[in-house]
């Protein structure tokens, strides 16, 4: 089974936290290992999936992009998910989660401010208090965000900090946590961070990968030869691969190249990292010969960070998926085409899975089925990107 | 005679000072130093030894060398080293070899804070046999059942935080403290550390405790000075000596 016990996919994961979170983190495990098999909470669930976040999302078949790359490639449409990422799912199960274990005040991190939206969403809509931590970098990148989550009634606190980005605002939140440690509920955005975290976002986000087994049988009478998901934790990633994890269906995660090879240039933890542990547990990690971790760079916010879900590594060794990096040239250059050939924004963290399309192009045959997981839409990016231009 | 721990940040300092500033706390008394490893993410610690951390690093400080310097100076330094830094900065060193190049260099042990008694056992159990010791950490939301198993594994002493929160806020309420050390059982010292910032908070740990930790404000007069006689003059003064 995984994970284990102690919260490992193969070598990868665990708990690795001060004393003061341990309690917490048995408590919440427990919890949920009860919480998640109660009637209420599954139709709960599921109905605000369907009521509230619009699910389930379609499954679109993108017959332009499919005739230049010579093969049928679908989108699940994540994007038209409320607020427009898949990022709803998670924070939907871990609010309700949160609220039956009687934690009202939450708090979250996130990088593009997709998860920070999606949390002040759940949070304003269950009653909770809401705080987003953020780095100062991704605030100015990625602004449209933030004034969502401040009208949403949440409270945006700015990290300083370091790279002022994704892993500084994970910092931040733990250091915010081991101080109300008693009173807070810590809702992670990734399918990362102690046990049972990964495993927690994972099956809430796993909704995704069920839905598309059904809707791809329906269309095509069968499963798809290959799913292809952006991954910067790896939520929306995991979520879709873990429906098919038995199946013959092959699993590509798009990391982030950044501007290239070199350290500190890129976000492409499975490509260029090792196994090491930040934020709680042990996977792939991008870090120099002294353990310190290294700055990340990648023109999208939501996937610059060093760190990756220990499923991901264990994935990766067990060689279940193979993980690849896209430019920001590359998901830049995916993002216009999707926009034109298709009439879908994508956000630039999706356009890295969209941009591995092209590298396929004449290695697979006419009627091979391709899922790409469309994890987002890119009004948020409108801003950073005429900048790049 | 109760004992004082000093927490101070290797790389911080030229090696020649901290050599001094050895020499001076063993004058005053100190009975152990926590060297401090620098680390990129020090999610556990408040400002003071966050930008200790960073200054450390970028004088190049890192594990390696915290190890060189206790070896250079093994005869030199006349208080026991426990080496306090992030679990990433270990793993990265090599497990068994860290083990084995700090018993070398005469290091007492390892105060690991992202490092649970639940992970790497193998660790822990390599550790014990060659006598190197691990101490834990017990947090004020410990349960009974916790408390029972950490003051099992600790080897070394057992550093009780008494409050939540990173380090270098200051606490003036020990009473907790208080409560917690009588539900220890262990023979070994239970030291107190987090918050410990004037003479009279120093006096209340002393009272119910076997002995302080003292971290943020020793080495904040270091970082507002740039000088080792501050917080030597400092710690004089609340040490009562």
């Amino acid at each position: 089974m995984l994970p284990d016990s102690n919260g490992y996919y193969g070598n990868f994961g665990g708990r690795f936290v001060p004393e003061i979170l341990m309690g917490l983190l048995e408590e919440l495990e427990q919890n949920y290992n009860r919480i998640k098999k109660e009637k209420w909470f599954k139709e709960r669930f599921k109905q605000m999936l369907a009521d509230f976040v619009g699910r389930p999302t379609p499954l679109f078949e993108a017959k332009r992009l499919s005739g230049k790359y010579g093969f049928r490639i679908f989108l699940k449409r994540e994007d038209l998910a409320h607020t427009g990422a898949h990022k709803i799912n998670n924070t939907i199960g871990q609010a309700i989660l949160a609220e039956a274990m009687g934690k009202t005040d939450i708090i979250a991190e996130t990088g593009a401010g997709q998860h920070g939206v999606a949390t002040a969403t759940a949070c304003a809509m269950l009653g909770l208090n809401c705080k987003v931590f953020m780095g100062t970098e991704d605030i100015k990148r990625q602004y449209p965000n933030v004034e969502r989550m401040k009208i949403l009634g949440a409270e945006i606190i700015p990290v300083d900090s370091g790279t002022k980005t994704l892993k500084d605002a994970i910092n931040e939140a733990i250091r915010y946590w081991v101080t109300h440690a008693d009173k807070t509920f810590y809702l992670i955005g990734s399918a990362v961070g102690p046990h049972p975290y990964p495993s927690i976002v994972r099956d809430f986000q796993s909704v995704i990968g069920r839905e598309a087994r059904g809707q791809i049988r329906s269309k095509i009478g069968r499963l798809p030869d290959m799913i292809i998901a952006c991954v910067g934790g790896g939520s929306n990633s995991i979520g879709i691969f873990w429906p098919f994890m038995k199946e013959n269906v092959k699993f590509i995660g798009v990391e982030a190249g950044g501007k290239g090879e070199r350290i500190d240039q890129n976000a492409a933890t499975l490509t260029y990292g090792k196994p090491g542990i930040l934020h709680g547990a042990l996977s792939y990690l991008l870090y120099d010969e002294n353990g310190n971790i290294y700055p990340t760079h990648s023109v999208a916010a939501g996937l610059d960070y060093p760190g990756v879900g220990p499923a991901h590594s264990f994935f990766k060794e067990a060689g279940r998926a193979e993980y690849h990096s896209i430019s920001d040239k590359e998901a830049i250059e995916a993002f216009y085409e999707l926009s034109e050939l298709e009439g879908i924004i994508p956000a630039m963290e999706s356009a890295h899975a969209v941009a591995y399309l092209k590298k396929l192009k004449g290695k697979l045959s006419r009627d091979a089925a391709v899922i790409v997981n469309l994890s987002g839409r890119g009004d948020k990016d409108l801003g950073e990107f005429e900048e790049s231009r | 005679m109760k004992d004082i721990v000093i927490y101070f940040t290797y790389g911080l300092t030229s090696e020649d000072e901290l050599l001094e500033l050895f020499r001076r706390m063993k004058k005053i008394g100190v009975s152990a130093v926590e060297l401090g490893v620098p680390f990129s993410d020090p999610v556990a610690d408040g400002p003071i030894i966050q930008e200790a951390s960073i200054r450390a690093l970028k004088n190049g400080g890192s594990l390696k060398k915290a190890i060189e310097f206790a070896k250079k100076y093994k005869d030199k330094l006349e208080l026991p080293i426990y080496l306090m830094g992030y679990i990433n900065s270990f793993y990265s060193y090599g497990l068994s070899g860290f083990i084995e190049d700090a018993k070398a260099a005469g290091i007492a042990g390892a105060i690991i804070p992202d490092l649970p008694i639940e992970e790497f056992a193998g660790f822990r159990k390599e550790a014990e046999k060659r006598n190197f010791a691990l101490p834990v950490i017990i947090s004020p939301l410990s349960s009974e059942k916790r408390i029972k198993m950490l003051a099992k594994a600790a080897t070394g002493f057992i550093y009780l935080v008494p409050r939540m929160g990173t380090t270098g806020t200051h606490t003036d309420d020990f009473s907790a403290a208080k409560e917690m050390i009588k539900k220890i059982n262990s023979p070994l010292p239970v030291y107190v550390g987090f918050g410990i910032h004037n003479a009279a908070s120093l006096r209340s740990v002393m009272r119910i405790a076997d002995g302080a930790i003292i971290g943020s404000a020793f080495i904040k007069r270091y970082l507002d000075s740039g000088r080792i006689d501050e917080p030597i003059n400092w710690l004089r003064e609340v040490a009562g000596n």
